[in-house]
């Protein structure tokens, strides 16, 4: 009976020694290994690569006596920046020219007005072979038979030949543009401003206005559809550690102590306070890529948005980064209180900001498409209610922008994308109804 | 050799030899199985960091493997209701106050705000000493808890806290509610005295919504929150040494429907002084920053 004991205890033990030893030399699993468990992988919009991260905040076409202005979402806008891009990204060297004055026969065809700065130069996919600036503005001008870009940054200015291809293509471009979608403008300056009444208002930057009767229709527009869930774990790495908070008013907040996320119907507001107490050191174009790498890891980067400003500030030792973005509907900018922002340093992501509208369908009245103001009549009112503001700031007045542009307004129905004139006179923002010249009230902004 | 000695032998090695290849895979969880999530090892450590950093600790740690949960509070609305119903039944009158509803009866006026929050104030102040005698601690507890029992309502599982002097050199009665036996730090009373007198009662009370099972986790050692604060706070410029350390609730106010709240570790350093460290995270909870931007 011991003997038979003894068997099967040996046998147990046997089997055991086998299985620990299986469990110990093939069974456990790498330290790494498990961390990779614990931290779930996410799919997320593949980032922009630089190439595609800059666009013209605008781009003035000169035929004739005629100019014609195209924004983000006009249609030709995108075959023109991306023709300049490309011959940009391909010249060489060779085609540097001395000349720094046209000569008088040369016509002016197009103005890229780049904002943010483009960089050129050493290790930036344009002009390689330059040495490395920021470029604020490119004109294209056709000398003779040749094509000619002249690029200007803050302190320099350089030509360019165009070779013959290139210059092809672009000639090919211009005869191409679609007539009926091009709308007449003018370059606004102090002698127009003065023969429309305005003597009193001085300039400062480019200013382009349309000549022409705009037709324009408001939109129904919606929030845009994220996934809350995916857009929880793009900010919190382990997010079962993160909090909720119900707000009152329907948003939800979700913290870990040291970062917060609010979500509500119009967006999304990512603040990690502590990481601003860092340095931002990364070269400007490092930083543009970065950008990229911000919006398309926490929601993606709509096609209708354009990297508007990215800028290097700070206070004290701190330094960052603040990236904004600008959404457009048909040519236009779409004007929102807190437009999509990004704030970073070599810390990381210390504020994200993103509140993006979708079109749904135009509203178009019964009797047609309404026509906006004139610019005359926009600036006229708008300054008649600065004017009425800061009546002792009657001297030294800058008219700083003028554009037509969509408000998204709320009402019970929901939310609407409402054509209006932005005029900014010195520091005032002005945002009037296109069509009525009614200010818009602020409590019906959003 | 016979048979039955041979395999008395193999039991034997094959023992020990279980027992070697047991302790080669499991080790790392032996702490774990003894209930110890700190041994003296990291107490020593713990205590050479804090030294060096110029923090000494004077309380004994709770050595156990804890585990905590995210707890869901609510503005406690009807504590609030029944203190204004109280208020009114006694006759109280309306009036104007800034960004509260204000009752007023007699001497007592109650501040309620929107976020939960109740101020009551007396003016003139409420007579709180021995004719005229300044009461010790304990007497002073005793006095307000009677006072309040007897004159307002007592909320649910007050627990007494803490005395402390603020620079104004007002005494201030410091209490938070208790969840079986776990304080909510985050759900307190606090009443101010000056000079024998009753100046002020606090009340920010929250009602525990639930407790949140499914994330129930193993919380940070004590050893762990310390070093993660004096990380945090960086060398102290004279001694200051850590009085308590405990496991509890807490989190910013905010105005809300409802929040979750994490488990923390409440650490005290010298007389007044008081942090919170997130017993998941690890995170300093004292100055949580909420993005409020948006509309």
């Amino acid at each position: 009976m011991i003997e038979t004991i003894k068997s099967i205890l040996l046998l147990i033990l046997v089997g055991l020694s086998l299985l620990l030893t299986y469990q110990l030399w093939y069974g456990q699993v790498p330290a790494q290994v498990l961390e990779q468990d614990i931290y779930e992988r996410i799919v997320v919009e593949q980032p922009r690569e630089l190439e595609r991260v800059v666009e013209p905040k605008k781009i003035a076409l000169h035929n004739e006596e005629e100019l014609y202005v195209y924004k983000k979402s006009t249609p030709d806008f995108g075959e023109m920046w991306g023709l300049l891009s490309i011959a940009l990204q391909q010249i060489s060297l060779d085609a540097l020219i001395d000349e720094d004055d046209l000569p008088l026969d040369s016509r002016h065809l197009l103005s890229y007005y780049m904002q943010p700065k483009l960089p050129v130069g050493e290790d930036q996919p344009w002009l390689n072979e330059v040495l490395y600036s920021e470029i604020e503005k490119v004109d294209l001008y056709t000398v003779n038979d040749s094509f000619r870009l002249v690029l200007s940054g803050s302190n320099n200015k350089f030509s360019l030949l165009l070779p013959p291809r290139k210059a092809e293509q672009f000639a090919t471009l211009l005869d191409n543009i679609q007539a009926d979608k091009k709308l007449a403008s003018a370059f606004l300056t102090e002698e127009l401003l003065a023969d429309h009444g305005f003597s009193q208002l001085s300039i400062v930057e480019p200013l382009y206005v349309p000549v022409e009767t705009v037709f324009m229709s408001e939109y129904n527009i919606r929030p845009e559809t994220l996934d809350q869930d995916l857009i929880l774990k793009t900010f919190f790495v382990d997010y079962s550690m993160a909090r909720v908070i119900e707000e009152k008013e329907g948003g939800l907040i979700y913290t870990d102590g040291e970062r917060g996320l609010r979500l509500t119907d119009t967006g999304l507001e990512y603040s990690s306070p502590r990481l601003e107490e860092g340095q931002a050191t990364s070269a400007y174009s490092e930083a543009l890529v970065t950008s990229s790498s911000l919006i398309s890891y926490h929601g993606g980067w709509p096609d209708s948005l354009r990297l508007k400003s990215l800028e290097l500030s700070g206070w004290g030792d701190t330094t960052h980064y603040s990236a904004e973005w600008q959404a457009y509907l048909d040519g236009y900018p779409i004007l929102i209180s807190q437009s999509i922002r990004a704030l970073f340093n070599d810390n990381g992501l210390i504020h994200y900001a993103r509140s993006f509208f979708e079109v749904e369908n135009p509203i178009i009245p019964e009797n047609g498409l309404t026509s906006a103001a004139s610019w005359n009549e926009a600036l006229e009112k708008a300054l008649s209610k600065y004017q009425e503001g800061f009546p002792d700031r009657a001297s030294s007045i800058i008219l700083k922008d003028i554009y037509l542009g969509y408000a998204i307004t709320t009402s019970q129905s929901g939310y609407t994308g409402k054509p209006v004139w932005v005029i900014t006179i010195n520091n005032e923002q002005f945002i009037l109804s296109a069509f009525e010249l009614e200010p818009l009230r602020e409590e019906d902004l959003l | 050799m016979n048979l039955g000695r041979a395999k008395s032998i193999l039991i034997i090695a094959f023992t020990g030899l279980n027992i070697f290849l047991g302790y080669h895979l499991f080790w790392p969880d032996f702490g774990r199985l003894t209930n110890v999530a700190v041994t003296a090892e990291d107490i020593q450590e713990a205590e050479t960091i804090l030294n060096e950093n110029n923090y000494f600790l004077e309380t004994p740690l709770d050595r156990s493997v804890q585990v905590g949960d995210f707890l869901t509070v609510a503005p406690a609305v009807g504590f609030q209701g029944d203190i204004l119903q109280l208020f009114i039944k006694k006759g109280a009158r309306i009036v104007e106050a800034e960004n509260a509803t204000a009752y007023k009866v007699d001497n007592k006026t109650a501040y309620v705000y929107p976020g939960g929050l109740i101020r009551i104030t007396f003016e003139p102040a409420l007579e709180f000493s021995d004719d005229g005698n300044e009461l010790a601690e304990e007497q002073l507890k005793d006095k307000l808890e009677s006072f309040i029992s007897e004159e307002l309502i007592m909320p649910e599982g007050l627990v007494y806290d803490r005395m402390e002097v603020t620079d104004s050199e007002m005494l201030v009665l410091n209490y938070h509610r208790s969840l079986e036996g776990t304080p909510i730090f985050a759900s307190n009373l606090k009443a101010y005295l000056g000079s024998g007198v009753l100046d002020l009662i606090e009340i920010s009370w929250l009602d525990p919504v639930e407790r949140v099972p499914p994330r129930e986790m193993e919380v940070i050692s004590a050893t762990d929150a310390l070093t993660n604060l004096v990380d945090f706070l960086g060398p102290s410029d004279e001694p200051l040494g850590i009085k308590g350390i405990e496991l509890g609730y807490f989190s910013a106010e905010y105005e809300a429907e409802k929040w979750e709240i994490p488990p923390v570790w409440r650490i005290q350093l010298g007389e007044n002084i008081y942090h919170y460290v997130n017993a998941f995270t690890g995170n300093i909870e004292d100055d949580t920053f909420m993005p409020e931007q948006l509309p």
